[in-house]
């Protein structure tokens, strides 16, 4: 593994008896954006606070540009962090937040003066440089949080849940300022997060983790397209692997219920014989009908959630819960029709691929 | 509706304040001022003479209890904030039992702590340390319910930590950013350590060496052996010694809260 970015090599953190991380092993190349993304307690802010130098590792490295800081103090790490609440001073205006770290490295007046001038203009603060952040609004709070630890030129800048203390109605458009500002940095990015849009729409590399494990990472398209087990489907694609086996007629779905020929599907015949498989099914993969068609399935409406632009439906096939968007009018504990809308993507069974 | 409580409430607490604490003040002025309290307040006219014979013979005493006082306070800072630091983050279990040690002194009799402290430390007796300990013991409890919340309040550490990693050294995170954050309740420790030593009774009536008394007693020995004009002078005196504690009080309050950054 290159020593190049930030490599975290083989790290697990103990609390107490109780392994929060566990063997965890990432590279982000310079420059580059990491997402760590998992459900609460996954331990993606332990390796957050232990890339900082807050939390020790009780094995494993932490290297930067090829630097171990596994035992580094945090206070010399070069690492910038940007906390969940922002953290920020509340007894210092925005100015003085953001000079903080300079006057604590020592930076004399009039450079610190110009670096803050500058941080204030790129965050578009400067008219509220002298105010308090408890007069400051969330996203405010935000660019002054991220200005801050951007004004010591962090080799990494750590995020964590960056968007999540700001209304929803505000996430996107900060998200994307956020992503310009990041844009703007040579600093190598971590971003903590337990949604799934930040992770894919602001990464480069996004990493899953579940159960202080990590379970998957590569590019966003990469892990969009293949993920690794039920989980990151659902997590991350809020999609479901389904159990298929591909005979040289059809893939058969649901223990043999739905039959779907190759034409409606994107997957490969086996050479002889069956091969087992797993059917990625988007809640955009499939249409719903109250007929019985060629190539539809029945499924009980287990749970219909209408949320505007279309309704999110959970549909039970053979004891297997699937995720469908339509906008058809459904109803809860009725009958329906499932077909295929696309070509879903069939994937080897891992099982399979093991032999 | 809730502008009527609230009026209702705060008539309530400045009626109770002007009855049990501003007429009895107000009272002892009086009769600090009055020539002869006899003859009715101000009965035979007005004077300071009272207050001028009270100060000369009282200001060696108030001298005494505030350099105690003060002393106390920096005890409690000294010993008190670094207590509360370990009771509010270490995650030992001695914690709980250091707590309720520390808060054992408030659930002991004065006279039985006193008496306890004199049996116990006759040698520290006559150099005024025994004084000393014995209000350091009894004020430090307030000092650890002031500040160990503060400084396990996890604003606070997230603001620590991130003080940390913009390369603040341990000495700059406390100086730049716990004090101020903890500093509403650093006044309060200051001016309860400072209040609670100067105006402390019992053990300063049993510890201490009657040849050189401690402020409350000789306002004691006053009510008892001498003219109450001269009496009220002294506890007026007394009185002003606590205004400029009380004033920082005030300032503290009229300063906008540091702590909380509300969304």
């Amino acid at each position: 593994m290159s020593e190049s970015g930030l490599v975290i090599d083989d790290l697990s953190v103990d609390y107490d008896s109780t392994r929060a991380v566990s063997g965890l092993s990432l590279h982000v190349p310079d420059g580059q954006t990491l997402a760590i993304v998992g459900p609460s307690g996954c331990g993606k802010s332990t390796v957050l606070r232990t890339i900082a130098g807050l939390t020790r590792p009780a094995e494993g490295r932490v290297v930067v540009g090829g630097r171990d800081l596994t035992h580094v103090p945090a206070s010399a790490r070069d690492v910038g962090l940007v906390p969940q609440n922002y953290a920020l001073f509340p007894h210092l205006s925005v100015r003085g937040n953001i000079e903080y770290g300079l006057k604590a490295r020592g930076v004399d007046k009039v450079a610190r003066r110009e670096a803050v001038d500058r941080l204030l203009a790129f965050t578009e603060l400067t008219p509220l440089a002298q105010r308090r952040p408890s007069q400051l609004s969330g996203g405010q709070r935000q660019r002054v949080a991220l200005a801050r630890a951007m004004a010591i030129e962090p080799s990494v800048l750590l995020l964590d849940e960056p968007l999540a203390a700001l209304d929803p109605q505000l996430r996107g458009a900060m998200r994307r300022q956020l992503l310009d500002l990041l844009g703007a940095t040579t600093s190598i990015n971590v971003i903590v997060t337990h949604d799934r849009h930040e992770a894919l729409s602001m990464a480069d590399v996004v990493a899953v983790m579940r159960d202080g494990r990590l379970v998957q990472a590569g590019s966003p398209r990469e892990l969009w397209q293949a993920p690794a087990d039920a989980f990151v489907a659902d997590f991350l694609c809020g999609a479901t692997y389904v159990d298929v086996v591909l005979d040289q007629d059809a893939v058969h779905a649901f223990d043999g219920r739905w039959a779907i020929p190759y034409a409606a599907v994107d997957a490969a015949r086996p050479a002889t014989g069956r091969a087992r498989g797993r059917l990625l099914l988007r809640p955009d993969s499939l249409v719903l009908s109250e007929h019985r068609g060629t190539g539809t399935v029945p499924a009980l409406v287990r749970h219909a959630e209408f949320v505007g632009e279309s309704t999110l439906v959970t549909l039970e096939v053979a004891g297997t819960a699937v995720s469908v968007r339509t906008d058809q009018p459904v109803t809860t504990g009725t009958t329906v029709h499932a077909g295929l809308a696309g070509r879903p993507v069939a994937h080897p069974h891992p099982e399979e691929i093991a032999a | 509706m809730r502008g009527l409580p609230d009026t209702l409430g705060t008539r309530m607490a400045v009626g109770l304040c002007v009855v049990f604490v501003l007429l009895p003040v107000a009272t002892s002025v009086a009769v600090a001022t009055s020539v002869s309290s006899a003859r009715g307040l101000w009965g035979d006219g007005v004077t300071l003479q009272w207050l001028v014979t009270g100060w000369e013979q009282i200001s060696p005493t108030l001298g005494r209890s505030t350099a105690v006082a003060l002393g106390v306070v920096a005890a409690n800072l000294v010993l008190g904030g670094p207590l509360a630091m370990w009771l509010a983050r270490s995650p030992s279990r001695l914690t709980r039992a250091v707590s309720f040690l520390a808060t054992l002194p408030l659930a002991v009799p004065g006279i039985a702590l006193s008496i306890g402290l004199i049996t116990v430390y006759p040698q520290l007796r006559p150099s005024g340390l025994l004084l000393f300990l014995g209000h350091v013991l009894l004020t430090l409890p307030f000092t650890l319910a002031a500040l160990t919340p503060v400084l396990a309040d996890q604003e606070l550490q997230d603001c620590e930590n991130a003080a940390t990693t913009l390369g603040a050294a341990g000495w700059r995170v406390l100086a730049t950013v716990t004090v101020p954050f903890s500093a509403t309740a650093l006044v309060q420790v200051v001016i309860t350590a400072f209040a609670l030593s100067f105006g402390e009774f019992n053990i300063s009536f049993f510890i201490n060496p009657p040849a050189a008394p401690m402020a409350p007693f000789a306002l004691f020995d006053a009510y008892s052996t001498q003219r109450l004009e001269l009496a009220s002078a002294k506890t007026v005196l007394f009185m002003l010694c606590l205004v400029p504690v009380l004033a920082l009080l005030v300032a503290a309050r009229r300063t906008p809260s540091t702590r909380k950054a509300r969304p």
